[in-house]
């Protein structure tokens, strides 16, 4: 699936660095980067072949989209643009080591990554320490952002924004008894409470909520609870292979209530595990389909990388990569690149970033923006972001959900 | 004589180190390489403690990662929430971790083996767990960040904390080596042989289990300090399986029972994914093999290879010196 990174011309790792590194020799001709004339670079750390893999190599691939977009277009001022790429495999110690590599040996001018939560939280320090544009892609643990870190972004959204926009859902297709059920790691548990406030908020009742053990194998006495407490709707905050625990328990004690499982069912382990029992599920996601480029977009991935379920993780590293170029090619950026500044290339590269704070990508509903600002550097915002789409297919397909079809009793 | 070997053994490796280590930095030009250099500091400390506990000490422990965090959260909470200066924060984080280890070791140093082993794991898993779900207090996946350190205003840059780093490794090799050169060491490794059979020879043995379990998961929580420190960050992936994972590799890689393994392991573990990364999507399966070919060719990691080569090329010098005199005492 990633098989560009080898065939691509401008993906380039630096192999003489690093044997310097293993022999920890000759290591003082790291020089600055010169930048007039050379690519300008851009670090992609992410895990590609940890427990998130699926999420780093999706939005990789779309991230190598927009840079070959426009490589193809002849460059920045006719600069093409290098990308770096390194594995983390879920590793906070080795994916921060990654980032300080970027920053100091690479010389690049803003990371983009972090899906999973602790190497993506890991990265935060290093971009405050070396003064680099730091773009978070999908890891939604709320406080990420709380921190004073002037060059992070995160680009996805938060974990209570997905469940405030489940919530309203739920509110607004007529539901009154609604189940929560999660695991309890902290993104099922802080998803549950933010649902759950949501929910009271609208006036809606939660009529049972179950927390379960990741590792669990056996989930029929919670989803026992659930079917004694007649909920007319199931809401579920798991992870992927406890998520699939989950459908299947529900198909096999026959509760055939709505049920609506967060964003980890984005993911095709889940549904694939889950098989048929995940057929129907909603899911929030905040890629529409019924958008033209949002469609092209797709179109462009499944040609090059092939077929892919339009998820939120392509699009992520996608829109990471433009706000980057975007900012790139700003004159603060050039004239401080043109003076090979690396350090004042990234401050404006951070200043244009939010100065374009409400850039319109691929993410959210038609006309919808991003909202980064100097205070505020979580982009997405709260109305008109999230899309829900259904299960088809066994599992294998994403579509356009029917609400019409989504209601109580149905 | 024999004082003078032992001085020169434990004193030996520990200053060489100390020379060489001082003179890195000058080779550096990037803070790169410097953060990497300050990790294999680290995790020598974390590894060492590991060593005496079980390469000597023959008990197991797959807690570690639970005191490392222990510490970096004390520290860190202690400075940062409580506002502690560091000369205050840093002994009250390790002794939290003496007090912490102390409390569990009482119960848990009765099991052996796996038991041990499972039973010290759950403090590690537990540990994750409060550190991930305690919100409020801990900051929850997010962490907490860790202010820079300054003394006299003076910020302390990583160069200096470099040294600092190399100063403590060297002095917890030094500590580690005076253990094992003297009557502690030999108590540590009776237990490791047979626990009744040391008993017998007078060796209190749950005295210097606890004593040893108390001392790695200080040295554990000294390693967490300094990480927090060099990451700026302290999160709940400090007591997460990647760090019981590096330990392990470490002791694999490195050779356990050996003077200086933690540290041979703890710069494979740390420089070879740096390497690795020009094998693109190939490096985890080549680094996995790598790790199993030391298991099969070297099950006494780097240390023990060392003294092998060491004796094949002092067997080679002295044969034909040997053959020679043979022959020579052959000639009529």
């Amino acid at each position: 699936m990633n098989n560009a990174l080898h065939r691509d011309p401008f993906v380039v790792r630096t192999p003489s660095t690093t044997w310097r590194a293993i022999l920890l020799c000759v290591l003082a001709s790291m020089g600055s980067a010169t930048w007039a004339g050379q690519p300008l670079k851009l670090c992609y750390v992410d895990d590609r072949s940890g427990v998130a893999a699926d999420t780093g190599i999706q939005s990789f691939n779309g991230f190598q989209i927009a840079v070959s977009e426009v490589n193809d277009a002849g460059g920045i001022n006719g600069q093409k643009v290098e990308v770096v790429a390194y594995d983390g495999k879920t590793d906070p110690e080795l994916t921060a080591t990654f980032a300080s590599r970027c920053a100091e040996d690479d010389g690049a001018l803003a990371i983009i990554g972090g899906n999973p939560a602790a190497p993506a939280a890991a990265m935060i320090p290093i971009a405050s320490e070396y003064e680099i544009p730091y773009l978070m892609l999908s890891a939604g643990t709320d406080n990420l952002t709380d921190m004073p870190a002037p060059f992070h972004f995160r680009v996805g959204p938060r974990n209570s924004q997905d469940a405030a926009a489940i919530a309203e859902l739920v509110a607004k297709q007529g539901f009154k008894r609604v189940a929560l059920i999660n695991n309890s790691l902290p993104f099922g548990t802080d998803s549950a409470h933010a649902a759950e406030a949501a929910l009271k908020a609208s006036g809606i009742t939660v009529v049972i909520q179950q927390t379960y053990d990741i590792n669990a194998t056996d989930l029929s006495p919670q989803i026992g609870r659930l079917r004694s407490a007649n909920p007319d709707v199931v809401i579920v905050f798991p992870y992927a292979a406890d998520g699939a625990r989950v459908l299947r328990t529900l198909q096999q004690q026959g509760m055939s209530v709505p049920r609506v499982v967060a964003r980890s069912a984005l993911l095709s382990t889940l549904r694939d595990l889950a098989g048929d029992a995940s057929d129907g599920v909603l899911i929030p996601n905040t890629v529409d389909m019924q958008r033209a480029d949002v469609k092209q977009f797709f179109d462009s991935y499944g040609a090059r990388f092939g077929e892919a379920q339009p998820t939120m993780y392509p699009v992520l590293g996608y829109d990471a990569a433009k706000m980057v170029l975007k900012a790139l090619a700003e004159p603060d950026v050039q004239k401080a690149l043109a003076q090979d500044e690396l350090a004042d290339a990234r401050v404006a590269i951070r200043d244009a970033l939010v100065r374009n704070g409400n850039y319109q990508g691929l993410q959210g509903r038609a006309g919808a923006t991003y909202q980064f600002s100097a205070e505020r550097h979580h982009g997405p915002p709260d109305q008109n972001w999230f899309v829900f789409v259904a299960v088809t297919d066994k599992g294998k397909h994403l579509v356009a959900a029917d609400l019409s079809t989504f209601k109580p009793g149905s | 004589m024999k004082n003078a070997n032992t001085v020169r053994s434990m004193l030996g490796g520990p200053a060489l180190i100390l020379l060489i280590g001082a003179l890195v930095p000058l080779l550096l030009t990037s803070g790169f390489h410097l953060r990497l250099v300050s990790i294999i500091c680290i995790y020598t400390i974390l590894c060492t403690g590991f060593n005496l506990l079980y390469g000597y000490a023959g008990q197991i422990s797959m807690g570690q990662q639970g005191f490392f965090a222990l510490g970096a959260y004390g520290f860190t909470l202690l400075m940062a929430t409580a506002g502690w200066s560091f000369s205050a924060a840093l002994p009250a984080a390790l002794v939290i971790c003496a007090v912490v280890a102390l409390l569990i070791g009482i119960p848990l140093l009765r099991l052996r083996s796996h038991y041990l082993a499972m039973a010290t794991l759950c403090f590690g898993l537990v540990f994750a767990g409060v550190a991930s779900r305690w919100i409020e207090f801990t900051g929850g996946t997010a962490g907490m960040m860790v202010p820079s350190l300054k003394f006299a205003g003076h910020i302390v840059s990583r160069t200096e904390l470099y040294y600092a780093l190399l100063l403590l490794m060297v002095l917890v090799l030094l500590l580690q080596n005076f253990i094992v050169s003297t009557h502690m060491g030999r108590a540590l490794m009776s237990l490791r042989g047979d626990e009744t059979a040391a008993q017998s020879l007078g060796v209190n043995v749950t005295a210097w289990k606890l004593r040893i379990f108390v001392l790695s998961a200080v040295l554990a929580g000294l390693a967490g300090i300094a990480s927090a420190l060099v990451s700026r960050q302290v999160n709940p992936s400090f007591s997460e399986f990647p760090i019981l994972v590096s330990i392990l590799t470490i002791a694999v890689v490195g050779g356990l029972g050996t003077r200086y393994g933690a540290l041979l392991g703890a710069c494979v573990v740390v420089i070879a994914p740096q390497g690795l990364t020009a094998f693109g999507e190939s490096e985890t399966v080549i680094y996995g093999v790598c790790l199993l070919l030391f298991l099969m060719f070297m099950p006494h990691g780097l240390s023990g290879l060392f003294p092998t080569l060491f004796r094949r090329l002092r067997r080679k010098a002295v044969a034909p010196a040997i053959g020679a005199a043979q022959a020579g005492e052959a000639k009529p």
